[in-house]
């Protein structure tokens, strides 16, 4: 028979049709029930608030996929010696071709169209965010449906697929505890290459698994694959020299270079040392920092932080690089760095002066765009075609709607004596001369909904106390939105903190939040 | 006569057990060749291995002149399997099933299709999930005759079906055999013993012997004679008597290697003139029973 693929493709419709009115349904009352969530002409306040209906929906809407992708796997089951298909005259690439062609009719192409549906009732014109949707539809591909379609492959049944599911997600568990012990490990830039070894390990061993087990069906070989590439992801971290790729990537600049930002240790003691939390044989230190030399419109980003305390007489300790998140902003001289420290080793030094060194690795980027736009009443417009509104959703806040992979990390900023929200009740007005941030984050590269929706917020007040202020940004408001970043070479910096008691910069346990398995002991 | 089956020093092994040690078969093209041996005595393993279901551990195999590794896709439209645990698609009816697989293979008749429902009476709108055993074996073995295979292999077809259907099955097969190479498994050597035109005895993962079945009877026979004096038992005999036993003068044994003048020979060796020699042919079933017993190579065997 030359050709296969359409005659099981049409086999496959026949026995699954069910499964896929099923799916279908699905789908409907998914996309129904997200487009009647209107607050607006032609916006959808997704993603806004709880709804148990969307919260189902939307994971009903994977899973009918899933099970649809198992069902088409399982019909010509490459596992097993009782299948009747093996001693038929099969093409194996034939019928791999129609497995895939199934999944693109009945699980590609209605996710398509649901978003699709969903970002021209969103108020997108499809046409217009055509590579948004394909990577969208690449995404769930690579991430979801061809992982899935391998564990389907080596499975016999639904049963032995979802204790499978389960045994990826113990092992995903495991794996983030594993890694997470690994010193040098979220120091940006510094895992590109385990993350992109481990990335080509696991798409191989997935392609390799799937293609030997059509064409050979040598099931036992699969999982042994299967299980090795499980193996060897967390020894590729673990054997990955991150010291010697953090100072490669991180070097030591030159004595002539300007710096984008220069750190000094704040001798002032720290007005509070609230804001602790308590960890079992662990103390928390908040060592205050004077931040100066960051640009109008730049952003130095820390990558990671390096602690060494040394005490008189040799005491010494040392963090091992750890991953930061902070954010060194214009407008910002002060900030501060929170160490955790061994609680032995505290209570051994904390009275005796010592010496504190910190690195960092930083991140110099600059805004390529900046642009001025007034918050609404009216609906208004951010860079990256967001569509914003003031919504009763959110609290009367300005939530945007962006369309998918269009959307590039922002940074708003507004000075206090702009914003024009009411203060709430009990609060003050803010003060005049400070400067506000607040972050947009990449929004819309994976997901059911092309359309994202995220609340524009102020969130950074600097020291102002705004706890009662419940509003950021409101009708009026003007902002400076600052985006298309552009990095500058990273780098390390030193800087030494001399003769500090650390017992003066011990933040305390507040009894807000505890964590790990530790028991607060009064 | 070239071979249609044909495995040399065959072994498969499931972790720590060997299902096959070492088998060495041949299957002459045409023959209806008959694979028995008890239950667990490696028989589906061997099939499976032939059809490339089970990978081999170790030796080769070819099937219809091809490599049994290679054994995959094109290749089946000139093999038609049917066995008691293949798993059949429950959700079609006989009809949705037959025709899905007719466009598979070029040779597919339709008229001996229409022959063969109408000769195993089978129902063709019933999801074969809801046939009994019967029917379904009976749907398997259509769906693997009609497109007229050089190689048939049935792996325990009979087993637990009711007389009406074996024969059934038994007359649709021998309707195929001037056109194909039969080879059949099964544990009760009865279902087959007059279909069969060569025969393979496996057990306990060695191939006993494999030969032709007019052969075998040949050159097995109960022998029976009468002595003047008591025999002496504690004597070491001819390899190729087996379950050698007296009672009073008269003394039983089964001579695996038969030959007239040779066999009244060595017992002249033995006995000298004896009062009364007795040659008795066995029945397949007796044959099968003795070497069961023996537990060893049929002597004077050889492979087909």
């Amino acid at each position: 028979m030359r050709n296969q693929i359409l005659h099981i493709f049409k086999n496959d419709v026949r026995h699954f049709w069910r499964e896929i009115v099923l799916m279908i349904a699905v789908v409907v009352a998914y996309g129904w029930h997200t487009s009647t969530r209107s607050q607006g002409p032609g916006f959808i306040a997704i993603d806004i608030g709880f709804s148990f209906p969307s919260e189902i929906l939307s994971l009903l809407v994977p899973v009918s996929f899933i099970f649809l992708i198992v069902r088409a796997a399982h019909a010509e089951c490459p596992v097993g010696d009782r299948q009747f298909w093996v001693t038929r005259p099969y093409d194996w690439r034939q019928l791999l071709a129609a497995k895939l062609l199934f999944v693109a009719t009945f699980v590609n192409l209605p996710l398509l169209v649901l978003q699709v549906f969903l970002l021209w009732h969103g108020g997108f014109w499809p046409p217009r965010y055509l590579w948004g949707l394909l990577a969208l539809q690449l995404s769930w591909s690579l991430f979801v449906f061809l992982p899935v379609g391998m564990l389907a492959v080596v499975t016999a049944s639904i049963g032995q697929f979802v204790l499978a599911v389960l045994a990826v997600l113990l092992y995903f568990i495991a794996f983030s505890t594993l890694i997470s012990e690994i010193p040098g490990i979220g120091v940006a830039g510094s895992d590109v290459i385990p993350e992109r070894t481990t990335l080509i390990l696991v798409y191989a061993a997935i392609v390799a698994i799937i293609l030997r087990q059509y064409a050979r069906r040598r099931t036992a070989w699969s999982r042994i694959v299967l299980v090795g590439a499980g193996v060897a992801v967390p020894v590729l971290f673990a054997v990955t020299p991150y010291r010697t790729l953090i100072a490669h990537v991180y070097p030591v600049p030159g004595p002539d270079k300007p710096l984008p930002v220069h750190l000094a240790f704040d001798p002032a003691k720290p007005a509070s040392l609230k804001g602790g939390y308590f960890e079992k044989n662990k103390v928390h230190i908040k060592l205050p920092l004077l931040v100066s030399g960051v640009a109008e419109g730049s952003k130095v980003t820390e990558g990671g932080i390096l602690v060494r305390i040394e005490a008189p007489g040799g005491p010494r300790w040392e963090s091992g690089w750890s991953g930061g998140y902070g954010e060194l902003l214009a407008h910002r001289p002060r900030d501060s760095e929170t160490v955790t420290l061994e609680k032995d080793f505290f209570e051994r030094v904390k009275s005796v002066p010592v010496n504190v060194h910190l690195t960092y690795a930083l991140t110099p980027a600059r805004a390529q765009q900046v642009v001025h736009i007034v918050a609404g009443p009216a609906p208004f417009t951010l860079p990256g075609d967001g569509q914003c509104l003031f919504s009763p959703l959110a609290r009367n806040q300005p939530v945007c709607f962006f369309p998918p992979a269009k959307t590039e990390r922002m940074l708003l900023s507004a000075k206090t004596e702009e914003i024009t929200c009411k203060p709430g009740e009990n609060a003050k007005p803010l003060p005049a001369g400070t400067v506000a941030y607040g972050w947009v984050w990449e929004v819309g590269s994976f997901g059911l909904n092309p359309v994202s929706a995220v609340e524009l917020a102020l969130s950074d007040f600097g020291d102002l106390d705004v706890r009662n202020s419940r509003e950021s940004v409101c009708p009026g408001t003007p902002l400076t939105i600052y985006t298309a970043w552009q990095e500058g070479p990273r780098y390390r910096a030193d800087l030494e903190i001399d003769g500090i008691h650390l017992a003066d910069y011990k933040l305390d346990d507040s009894p807000d939040y505890e964590l790990g398995f530790g028991v607060r002991v009064p | 006569m070239s071979s249609a089956i044909r495995a040399e020093n065959l072994v498969k092994g499931f972790r720590k057990v060997t299902a096959l040690n070492g088998v060495n078969l041949d299957v002459p093209e045409g023959a209806i060749y008959a694979l028995v041996g008890p239950n667990g005595a490696g028989k589906t393993t061997a099939i499976k291995v032939l059809m490339n279901i089970f990978p081999a551990t170790s030796g080769r195999a070819e099937v219809l002149g091809a490599d049994s590794t290679r054994l995959r896709g094109a290749a089946f439209t000139s093999i038609g399997y049917v066995s008691e645990n293949q798993e059949l698609p429950g959700w079609m009816s006989l009809r949705r099933l037959l025709a899905f697989l007719r466009p598979f293979y070029p040779t597919w008749d339709v008229a001996l299709e229409r022959e063969l429902i109408r000769q195993l009476d089978l129902p063709l709108d019933r999801k074969l999930s809801k046939l009994s055993r019967g029917m379904r074996m009976k749907a398997a073995m259509l769906s693997s005759l009609t497109y007229h295979p050089k190689l048939i292999v049935l792996d325990e077809p009979f087993g637990g079906l009711d007389p009406l259907v074996r024969d059934q099955l038994i007359e649709g097969l021998v309707e195929r055999a001037p056109e194909a190479t039969i080879f059949v498994s099964s544990h009760d050597l009865a279902e087959i013993e007059n279909l069969a035109s060569h025969i393979g005895y496996l057990e306990e993962g060695y191939l006993r012997f494999s030969e032709e079945r007019a052969a075998l009877l040949e050159r097995f026979r109960e022998v029976e004679l009468t002595l003047d004096a008591l025999p002496l038992l504690d004597r070491r005999w001819p390899e190729s008597w087996m379950h050698v036993a007296a009672s009073e003068h008269v003394l039983r044994f089964i001579e695996s290697r038969f030959e007239s003048e040779r066999t009244r020979g060595e017992i002249r060796e033995f006995f000298g003139e004896v009062r009364d020699v007795t040659f008795r042919p066995m029945t397949l079933r007796a044959i099968f029973v003795a070497m069961a017993r023996a537990g060893r190579p049929a002597p004077g065997g050889s492979g087909v």
